[in-house]
C-alpha cells in the first residue's frame, strides 16, 4: 500500500513542477477576475454570469489533467522508459497504475478545489461589486455539488487516459484518444436519445440503432455529469441523483482502471 | 550593442504601428460584426447546443453579449436594425434560451427591443412562453405576458388570465392581482406601463439600459399626468377639454410637458392622451 501512495505522491509532485499548471492558474485566476467585471454588462443575471464563466474554468482547469499533463505524466514514463527504472524498484505494475491515477486524480483534485475557491472569492467579489440584489438564486451547495460531480466527470476521462496510455506507444495517440472519449462522452446521450425516438419521416437502419445502443454501455456518459448550468441558476442536483452518479462514476473507474492493469500487465516494456 | 537596440527600437516602432492601426480594425470589425452575428443567427440550435459540449451557460453569455453589442453599435451609429435584423435578433435570443431556457436576461431583452420597440408580439410571446416553462418558480414570464395582452395588444380577457397564472407563482407581488381584477378598465392602461416599467428598472442593473427605461418611464408619466388633469377638467366643466392647450387656459397645468422621444401630446376623443412618437426611439433607418 505504501509503495501505491509513494507513486501517487510522486506523480502528483511531478505534475505540480510543470509550468504549464501556473501559466494556467494565471490565465484562470485572470478570466475569473473579467467574468466578475464582463457580468455587470448584463442585465440582471450578474450571479449566473459570473458562475457560468467560473464553472466553465473550474472545468477547463480540470481537463487540462487529462489531456496534458496526466499524458505526460503517463506515457511519459513509458516513452522515457522510466516506467522500466520504476518497476525495477519492487513496485508491481498494478500498484504502478494504481498510483498513477491517485496521482492524477490528486492533481485534479487540487487545481479544481483552487478555482473552486477562486470562484466563491469571484462572487463575493460580484456581491461587493453589484450588490446582494443580484446574487439571490446563488447557492454554495449547488455549486459544489455541481463542481464535485464535474471531478468525477474528469476523473472518469483520468481513467481512460490510463487506459489509452497502457495500450498505446504514444502520448499523440493517446490524446487523440483521450479527446475522442471526450467528445463522444458528451455528445453520446445525446445522439442515443434522437436514434431511439427519430423525427417523424426519419429512418434508421437496424444496424445503426444497435451499434448506437451499444456506444453508451463502452464510453462514459460525460454529459450527465454537467451541472453547470442549474448550479448557475443556484439549483442544486437531488440527492438521489448525486448517489446515482457517483456510484456511476466510481462504477465505471474500477472497470476501466481493472482493465488498464490487465493490459499494462501483459504488455511488453522493453 | 547595437543588435539589441535595433530590436529594441523595431519594437517601439512595430508597437506605435499597432497603436495607430487598433482604430481601423475596430473599424473593420465594426463592418463585419454584423455578418458574424448574422451567421450565428442561422445556426440550428441542435447543432449550437452539440458544438457547446459541456459549456452551453457560457456559451449563451457569450452569443447574448454579442447581441447587446450588435445592437449597442446599432444605438451608437443612431439606426435601427432593418426588419430583417430583427427577426435575426429574434432567431438568436431563441438559440440563446435554447442553450439556457432559464436565462432571464435574452427574454427582458426581447420584450423592451421586440416588443416595445418593433411590436412583434408573436415571437416575444413565443419566448415569454418557453420562459413560463424553465423558469417554474418565476412570476415575471407570466407577468409579461400579462401585461403584453393588455397594453399593446389590447387583449383583457387573455391579459386577466396570465396575471392570474402569475399570481399563483411563489413570491409573486400582491399588486398582480389587483391589476389582473383592473384589467378590463382601459382608464388603467397607463398605469399598468408605469407599474411594469417600474419593475423593470429596479430589476435591472445595465446602466444604459435602465437609462432606456426611465426615458420610457418619464413619457408614461407624463401621458398620467396629463390624463388625470383631463379627468380634473372633465369634473369641472362636465365636458372633455378640445385640447390640451385648453388646460393651460383653465390654469391647470403651465405648459404641455416634452415628449422625451421628440413626439407631441394629443388629446383623444375619449380623453386619453397619445403621443405622436408612439413611445418608440425615432432614429433613422439604415
Amino acid at each position: 500500500m505504501n509503495k501505491l501512495w509513494s507513486v501517487a505522491f510522486l506523480t502528483f509532485k511531478e505534475g505540480l513542477k510543470h509550468r504549464i499548471l501556473y501559466c494556467v492558474f494565471i490565465v484562470a485566476l485572470l478570466a475569473m477576475t473579467l467574468s466578475v467585471l464582463i457580468s455587470g454588462f448584463f442585465m440582471r443575471d450578474i450571479s449566473k454570469i459570473i458562475l457560468d464563466f467560473c464553472l466553465a474554468t473550474i472545468s477547463i482547469g480540470g481537463l487540462l489533467v487529462p489531456f496534458f499533463l496526466g499524458i505526460t505524466l503517463l506515457a511519459g514514463d513509458i516513452d522515457k522508459r522510466t516506467v522500466v527504472t520504476i518497476l525495477s524498484r519492487d513496485i508491481s505494475r498494478p500498484q504502478y497504475i494504481l498510483g498513477k491515477y491517485i496521482g492524477i486524480s490528486l492533481l485534479t483534485g487540487m487545481i479544481m478545489a483552487f478555482f473552486f475557491a477562486a470562484t466563491i472569492i469571484a462572487i463575493q467579489g460580484g456581491i461587493l461589486l453589484y450588490g446582494e440584489h443580484y446574487f439571490k438564486s446563488y447557492s454554495l451547495l449547488a455549486v459544489f455539488s455541481s463542481t464535485l460531480l464535474n471531478y468525477f466527470g474528469i476523473s472518469i476521462l483520468n481513467a481512460v487516459v490510463v487506459l489509452w496510455c497502457s495500450i498505446t506507444t504514444t502520448s499523440f495517440l493517446a490524446t487523440l484518444l483521450t479527446l475522442a472519449t471526450y467528445l463522444v462522452g458528451h455528445l453520446m446521450d445525446d445522439v442515443v436519445r434522437f436514434i431511439e425516438s427519430p423525427p417523424p419521416g426519419i429512418l434508421i437502419s437496424m444496424p445503426l440503432q444497435k451499434t448506437v445502443q451499444a456506444t453508451q454501455y463502452i464510453f462514459p456518459n460525460l454529459a450527465a455529469f454537467d451541472h453547470k448550468l442549474s448550479a448557475a441558476h443556484g439549483i442544486p442536483i437531488p440527492f438521489i441523483q448525486f448517489s446515482v452518479l457517483t456510484s456511476y462514476a466510481g462504477v465505471y473507474i474500477v472497470a476501466v482502471l481493472s482493465l488498464s492493469i490487465v493490459l499494462f500487465t501483459r504488455r511488453d516494456l522493453c | 550593442m547595437l543588435k539589441k537596440f535595433s530590436f529594441l527600437f523595431l519594437f517601439c516602432t512595430a508597437f506605435a504601428l499597432n497603436a495607430v492601426l487598433v482604430q481601423p480594425v475596430k473599424e473593420i470589425r465594426g463592418i463585419y460584426l454584423q455578418e458574424t452575428y448574422t451567421r450565428i443567427g442561422t445556426l440550428p440550435s441542435n447543432l449550437l447546443q452539440a458544438f457547446s459540449l459541456e459549456f452551453q451557460g457560457a456559451t449563451a453569455d457569450l452569443l447574448f453579449l454579442q447581441t447587446m453589442t450588435f445592437m449597442g453599435y446599432n444605438i451608437g451609429e443612431n439606426v435601427l436594425p432593418e426588419q430583417d435584423e430583427w427577426q435575426l435578433i429574434g432567431n438568436t435570443l431563441d438559440r440563446i434560451t435554447d442553450l439556457d431556457p432559464r436565462f432571464w436576461d435574452p427574454y427582458v431583452f426581447a420584450e423592451m427591443f421586440i416588443g416595445w420597440q418593433i411590436r412583434d408580439f408573436e415571437l416575444v410571446n413565443n419566448l415569454l412562453l418557453k420562459a413560463s416553462k424553465a423558469r417554474i418558480e418565476d412570476y415575471r414570464p407570466f407577468y409579461y405576458l400579462g401585461f403584453n395582452h393588455f397594453y399593446f395588444q389590447k387583449n383583457a380577457t387573455q391579459a386577466a388570465f396570465f396575471l392570474r397564472e402569475a399570481a399563483k407563482r411563489p413570491r409573486a407581488p400582491s399588486f398582480i392581482k389587483a391589476l389582473a381584477s383592473r384589467m378590463s378598465l382601459y382608464g388603467s392602461q397607463t398605469i399598468a406601463g408605469i407599474v411594469f416599467l417600474e419593475e423593470m428598472i429596479s430589476e435591472t442593473y445595465d446602466l444604459i439600459l435602465k437609462q432606456q427605461l426611465k426615458t420610457r418611464l418619464t413619457a408614461l408619466q407624463r401621458i398620467h399626468e396629463l390624463e388625470k388633469t383631463v379627468l380634473h377638467y372633465r369634473k369641472k366643466h362636465q365636458r372633455l377639454p378640445e385640447k390640451l392647450e385648453d388646460l393651460i387656459r383653465e390654469g391647470m397645468i403651465k405648459n404641455i410637458p416634452s415628449d422625451p422621444y421628440g413626439g407631441k401630446f394629443i388629446l383623444l376623443k375619449n380623453g386619453k392622451v397619445y403621443t405622436t412618437s408612439d413611445l418608440r426611439v425615432s432614429s433613422e433607418k439604415k
